[in-house]
């Protein structure tokens, strides 16, 4: 029924009421929705992976995509387009690298292939074209080598020198 | 009720994905440039990147990362794999060939694309494609009815191809859904029927001449479960394409068709106005509009030429008309959707400009355009604004480039890395290589360069020039291509001169002949051999695909 409502509760206690239709988008509601029969308007779905800050960019996408027909398969063998982002998207995802780390686990959790796919498109981009000094500084990544790994590993990608 | 929220100590980084998640964005580069970006960085990208990494595209690689990407790479695991044999990786397909074995290192591969091979290779390669039964995807260029041997790739169901007009044999792929076919080669006067296996969904086909429209149209009658068709004609016709005979064909053979995209260019009779209305009207009839939604774009210039093209603009390549006086016909009415117009254009990746009158359209914007063809005078303030992105610039035979205009576009193009000219045209944009200001911009920006034209005789470099050359484009190029007098020295001092030089082809002038082989690149004492180089050669031209020697910086160092 359009306009049906149901509420979403957020890791830190916080609901919100949201269109069933909207919440659907994510596979892992649907699921929730129709194999637990919670489509009332007093049944409260509780989401212990997402917290209210995240949760809440999550309804903003998800209502703004709620006409958009269904993804199109991926050609699982050729390297995906990255440069497909709507301007809407690439204005949303204008957040801190936490912001968008934690929305792809939570479109992950709820299984929103709309919202994981432009995520995963931004970070990819966002790697595209650095060097590794750069993603390790831009990712703040670790370096666990042992020395003599390190000295292994620079003679192997010597190359890496080359860009 | 208020509650107390948590305050967030510490934010997630890009280690604190699983590695399902890493997977995932690792899906979305090229295998190559993952390894490259993240291989030396900890342990666990290492790890992951083996278990991971399953698209391969080895476009423009240098030998030296080509051969440390297999040493290092599981390549049993891979899926996607492309390989080609152009100008910045002459050999690559043979080189493959010969050191793996399709069948063995790469049992799970699905998608293979193999670009630019020669067709004495052409036999080798297609006798290992039997093997690849997990084969879906295939592409391959400049195939031949000569060369064809029986395929048996039972799980092909998509083949991206360009050859001549006898394609007899693809009769044989009976379970193929998706079809890509560019017509090589082919005079329109030898043309054979076109026989579809009827499992296509999928069709596009890409040609020169008008002629084939009918031979075209005539294979489609027993595709019943096409659903998508796209025809693009890059040749000018002499007479406009008819909207009827499609809409006749479609509601009697092609129930299925939902998507129907296509481009045809072509000239009218100034003298005969009535012919566009008439094309324009054969397009705009309630099957297109109303039935269907197809919408088409013409666009007539005073000069006798035109394009009628479906809505979005759907081909890569996007020839400006000549004139500046450009009537715009659209079936498609502003008012229905404003985004729509201002996007119609996202396909398109090249521009050419053929003449200087040729003006940008007002919803041409840089979009995705990444080369730029430029066939005459162009003038540079008009374009810049879609040039953005460019990344490749051709200029060709009679384009007359002054130096403000060049370096108003190297100013204006922050991402131009690749540039095919004329010595000649290059000459004159620079001021005979002394303005300094452009040189300097093509130092740090250009990669690849190749010097070429219609009339290979007056394109040789001589020594002058070439030290030139060497002087601004050695810091960052990559890749060369050029024409040379003599080999005596001259392939040996650009070797030596261009450090960061992945390939080089030479086109020798001259009547004698000289035999460029290994035992001739050992006699020119150059750090290259048999272990990091792979020479091919095709009458005069020669090709040198290039790896590093591990010595290398020492040895520049003691010189």
């Amino acid at each position: 029924m359009a306009g049906h409502k149901i509420k979403l509760q957020s890791s830190d206690g916080d609901t919100f009421d949201v269109e069933v239709e909207i919440a659907k988008q994510s596979a892992t509601i649907k699921t929730m929705l129709e194999d637990l029969g919670m489509d009332e308007e007093e049944d409260v779905i509780p989401l212990p992976n997402v917290n209210s800050a995240i949760l809440k960019k999550v309804i903003q996408w998800a209502t703004h995509h709620k006409d958009d027909p269904p993804p199109p398969e991926d050609d699982e063998n050729r390297e995906k387009n990255t440069n497909d982002i709507s301007s809407w998207d690439q204005d949303f995802l204008k957040v801190d690298q936490g912001t968008l780390f934690e929305l792809i686990l939570a479109a992950n959790y709820l299984d929103i292939k709309g919202l994981l796919d432009v995520t995963c498109k931004t970070v990819a981009n966002m790697i595209k074209g650095k060097t590794p000094e750069e993603i390790r500084r831009t990712f703040n990544i670790k370096n666990d080598f042992t020395p003599q790994e390190e000295e292994q590993i620079k003679k192997e990608n010597e190359w890496c020198e080359e860009k | 009720m208020r509650r107390k929220r948590r305050q967030r100590t510490c934010s997630t980084l890009l280690e604190g994905l699983p590695n399902e998640l890493l997977a995932q964005i690792f899906s979305y580069l090229n295998g190559v440039d993952a390894i490259y970006a993240f291989s030396c960085l900890n342990n666990r990208f290492k790890c992951l990147l083996i278990e991971t990494c399953e698209l391969f595209d080895f476009k423009s690689i240098s030998k030296l990362k080509f051969d440390l990407v297999l040493q290092h790479q599981n390549t049993k695991r891979w899926k996607s794999l492309r390989i080609s044999d152009d100008e910045h990786t002459p050999g690559h397909t043979e080189y493959v060939c010969q050191v793996y074995s399709l069948s063995n290192d790469f049992p799970q591969l699905q998608s293979l694309v193999l670009l630019h091979l020669h067709s004495q290779k052409m036999c080798t390669v297609l006798s290992q494609l039997s093997s690849l039964k997990t084969l879906v995807s295939l592409t391959i260029k400049s195939l031949c009815r000569e060369i064809m041997p029986p395929l048996d790739l039972p799980n092909l169901k998509k083949l991206v191809f360009g050859a001549c007009s006898h394609i007899d044999w693809i009769k044989n792929f009976s379970q193929l859904e998706s079809v890509e076919y560019t017509i090589e080669n082919c005079h329109w006067f030898i043309i054979n029927d076109l026989p579809w296996p009827s499992t296509l969904t999928h069709l596009r086909i890409i040609f020169h001449y008008e002629e084939c429209w009918s031979i075209i149209q005539r294979s489609l009658f027993h595709l019943s479960l096409l659903n998508t068709l796209e025809i693009y004609q890059i040749q000018r016709a002499t007479m406009p394409p008819n909207g009827q005979i499609w809409e006749t064909l479609i509601r009697s053979s092609l129930p299925l068709l939902k998507i129907f995209k296509f481009y045809f260019n072509f000239k009218y009779s100034l003298q005969s106005p009535y012919q566009m209305d008439e094309a324009v009207a054969s397009f705009s009839t309630p099957f297109y509009i109303l039935e269907n939604k197809w919408f088409i774009r013409c666009d007539i210039s005073d000069r006798g030429c035109a394009l009628l093209y479906s809505l979005p603009f759907p081909f890569e390549t996007y020839t400006a008309l000549q004139g500046n006086n450009i009537k715009t016909i659209s079936t498609f009415l502003d008012d229905y959707n404003n985004d729509f117009y201002t996007n119609i254009f996202s396909n398109v990746t090249t521009l050419e400009v053929l003449y200087k009158s040729s003006e940008p359209d007002e919803n041409f914007h840089s979009n995705g355009l990444i080369n730029l063809t430029i066939h005459n005078d162009f003038d540079s303030i008009k374009w810049i604004h879609v040039l953005n992105k460019l990344q490749h610039l051709e200029m060709h035979f009679l384009t007359a480039m002054p130096p403000n205009n060049f370096l108003h576009i190297l100013k204006n193009a922050p991402h131009l890395r690749s540039l095919v000219t004329e010595k000649r045209i290059l000459q004159i944009a620079t001021e005979h290589w002394n303005n300094i200001s452009i040189c300097d911009h093509l130092s740090c920006k250009i990669i690849s360069l190749k010097l070429c034209g219609r009339h290979a005789r007056t394109q040789y470099i001589n020594k002058h020039a070439t030290q030139q050359i060497i002087r601004i484009f050695s810091s960052k190029c990559q890749h060369l291509s050029l024409c040379i007098q003599s080999s005596d020295n001259t392939i040996g001092f650009i070797l030596e001169n261009m450090p960061q030089l992945q390939s080089l082809h030479v086109n020798i002038y001259g009547k004698i002949k000289s035999l460029i082989d290994m035992t001739w690149l050992q006699k020119e004492q150059t750090i290259f051999n048999s272990s990091n180089c792979i020479i091919l050669s095709n009458g005069d031209d020669h090709y040198f695909w290039l790896g590093k020697h591990q010595s290398y910086k020492n040895l520049k160092c003691v010189k």
